[in-house]
């Protein structure tokens, strides 16, 4: 008699337990935005990064305090004060925005790289993707403003009223200013998922906003139509606040103004960013 | 089936105007692995995303362990591992510490992500390419590095999509082993493949997507049966005489079709020896000569052929 074997079974072992994500207890925001920062910083690490972003500001900081030189009078700066003196913290703000820009196209980049995909497949919080891009591109304008301030000293005798205080006080202000204008960026990246369309629309946006402000000239003597753009660009009020803090006379109202606006442009694009943002 | 690992119930998605999924049901159970077969654009990536919280469904339900994919989303991630098509490990990185940063997402503690992540390491041997950035890795360790990087969170659920596709001979054989292991361990896996070779050695379980819709589901023995028994191969002695010869092949009620590569041969999968006279006579009868006459199991190339070929409306030809 044959016998007849029951089909055999070799997978069926005991359950799993939860898997040891459940082990390790999860992690919270924090540790999600540090960790992930520090993944976004990576590529930035590199010599060759390190050193052209270093460039950067130092060709602006050249091209302006040299070329525009002639001018003679900052703007908004009063006449006993050197035109280096209003040019850096007005260079700060514009290196700060200009790398909060590149937050949009960060996240584009990553989007199209497949390695947040994972990400969203984690029990984690995603809005720490956001927020860590914001962080990544922040530290690598923190680096630049901090080249700017260490330039314009050596190279064109910036030496303000507000002495090294000031100059503090400006570089985290100009670091507020363009992390929360990184969000309108990192807003329309989730929105619009496309590098070309966002690109095309950060330099839109960009050149007019940093350009057509009180950075350079002042905005008097700009012919109408510039002239209502620039005295009514919230850039130009970042820089009158910056100009301010070197200065050693910021008001604490000027100060507090400006801060409650950056907040406030946060706390409209995270929002919308968070909740706009898919991997696919 | 009691409690599948992971369900998916007439599921459906759109994007527009574009029916990814039509009504797609899926059941796995703890511990097996099952494969989602079909062409590209047949919906088995899209199944996938949905299975694995990554896009929502237009209709239908899909659970994991019980738990369904929309309401309860963050707890599913808590038991799933995926590996997409593209190999997702961030090239800046090194090999060990893409791994530790998925293990601190999921909160352990720095030393625990560094055993985690040696550990493995071992497992899929790339200890010693630990330490250099992901962008020097080969195709094959970066996709077992991937795989490995699904697998930090001990998920009790691994989707696969496409795991070997691009890798030469000896990694695909090297990442078969490792999806055998993990299934032996009890983890449950849904993968999908275009190669049948895969599905039919790893699979207990297929499911064969066409254009959004299950067209066949059934052990890989049970496809291949669907198609007949065995199979009959006539090599005619011109490819000129295939029309006749599928002619009268059909009309005496045989599932005849002519082979892909423009060959004289003609397959006939027939249920039982007998019927190899029965095929002979009829192309006797036909007055068509036959060069070569051969018997084999079919394929599940055949299989993925007929029932892709019949559901796609194609009349097989007579």
């Amino acid at each position: 008699m044959t016998v007849v074997e029951a089909e055999a079974s070799p997978r069926r072992t005991p359950p799993r337990r939860d898997g040891v994500a459940s082990q390790w207890g999860g992690s919270g925001l924090f540790t999600q935005t540090i960790a992930l920062t520090g993944r976004s910083l990576r590529p930035y690490m590199n010599a060759g990064v390190i050193i052209v972003t270093f460039v950067e500001p130092l060709v602006m900081l050249l091209m302006f305090a040299g070329v525009l030189k002639v001018l003679g009078e900052a703007p908004g700066m009063s006449k006993d004060m050197a035109y280096i003196d209003g040019l850096a913290p007005a260079i700060m703000i514009i290196t700060a925005v200009a790398a909060g820009a590149q937050a949009g196209n960060g996240l584009i980049n990553d989007l199209r790289n497949d390695v947040i995909t994972r990400f969203h497949t984690l029990p984690i919080n995603r809005f720490s993707v956001l927020l860590a891009r914001s962080f990544a591109d922040a530290a690598r304008s923190l680096y630049q403003l901090i080249a700017v301030a260490v330039l314009a000293a050596l190279i064109f005798g910036f030496a303000p009223p507000g002495g090294v205080l000031g100059v503090l006080g400006a570089i985290v202000m100009s670091l507020l200013v363009g992390w929360s204008m990184s969000w309108i960026f990192i807003m329309m990246a989730a929105l619009l998922r496309n590098g070309d369309v966002l690109r095309m629309i950060t330099t839109l946006l960009t050149f007019p906003l940093l350009f057509a402000s009180n950075a350079f000239v002042p905005p008097e003597s700009m012919p109408t139509g510039l002239r209502v753009i620039a005295q009514g660009n919230p850039i130009s009020y970042a820089n009158d606040a910056v100009r301010s803090l070197v200065a050693g006379n910021a008001s604490v109202m000027e100060l507090l103004t400006t801060v409650a606006v950056c907040l406030a442009l946060v706390c409209v694009c995270a929002p919308i960013s968070k909740r706009s943002f898919r991997v696919m | 089936m009691a409690n599948p690992m992971i369900e998916a119930i007439d599921v459906t998605k759109s994007f527009g105007d574009v029916t990814a999924l039509n009504g797609v049901s899926v059941a796995v159970p703890e511990g097996s692995i099952h494969g989602l077969l079909g062409h590209n654009g047949a919906g088995k990536t899209t199944l996938v995303h949905i299975l694995s919280t990554l896009l929502e469904p237009t209709s239908g339900t899909a659970r994991i362990g019980g738990l369904d994919v929309s309401a309860d989303a963050q707890e599913v991630r808590r038991r799933i591992g995926l590996t997409g098509q593209f190999a997702s490990v961030d090239e800046q990185l090194s090999g060990r510490e893409n791994l530790t940063l998925i293990a601190r997402l999921l909160g352990a503690s720095r030393r625990q992500a560094l055993a985690r992540a040696d550990e493995l390491l071992e497992l899929f041997e790339l200890t010693e390419a630990a330490k250099r950035p992901a962008s020097t890795y080969s195709g094959g360790m970066r996709r077992r590095l991937d795989i490995g990087a699904s697998l930090v969170g001990s998920p009790q659920v691994i989707f696969l999509d496409e795991p070997t596709t691009g890798l030469d001979p000896n990694s695909r054989i090297a990442v078969w082993e490792v999806i055998e292991r993990l299934a032996k361990d009890g983890v449950s896996v849904l993968l999908t493949t275009q190669y049948l070779e895969e599905a039919d050695r790893l699979c207990e379980r297929i499911t064969l997507l066409s254009k959004g819709s299950v067209v066949a589901e059934g052990t890989p023995a049970e496809l291949k049966a669907a198609v007949g028994q065995r199979m009959v191969t006539v090599t005619l002695t011109a490819e000129s005489e295939v029309p006749a010869a599928l002619r009268a092949l059909t009309g005496a009620g045989f599932r005849a079709t002519a082979a892909q590569d423009s060959s004289a041969a003609v397959g006939v999968p027939v249920a039982a020896s007998a019927d190899l006279a029965a095929v002979v006579r009829t192309l006797n009868e036909a007055h068509t000569e036959i060069a070569e006459l051969g018997f084999s199991e079919p394929t599940l190339d055949d299989v993925y052929l007929r029932l892709t070929h019949e559901s796609a409306g194609t009349p097989v030809p007579a």
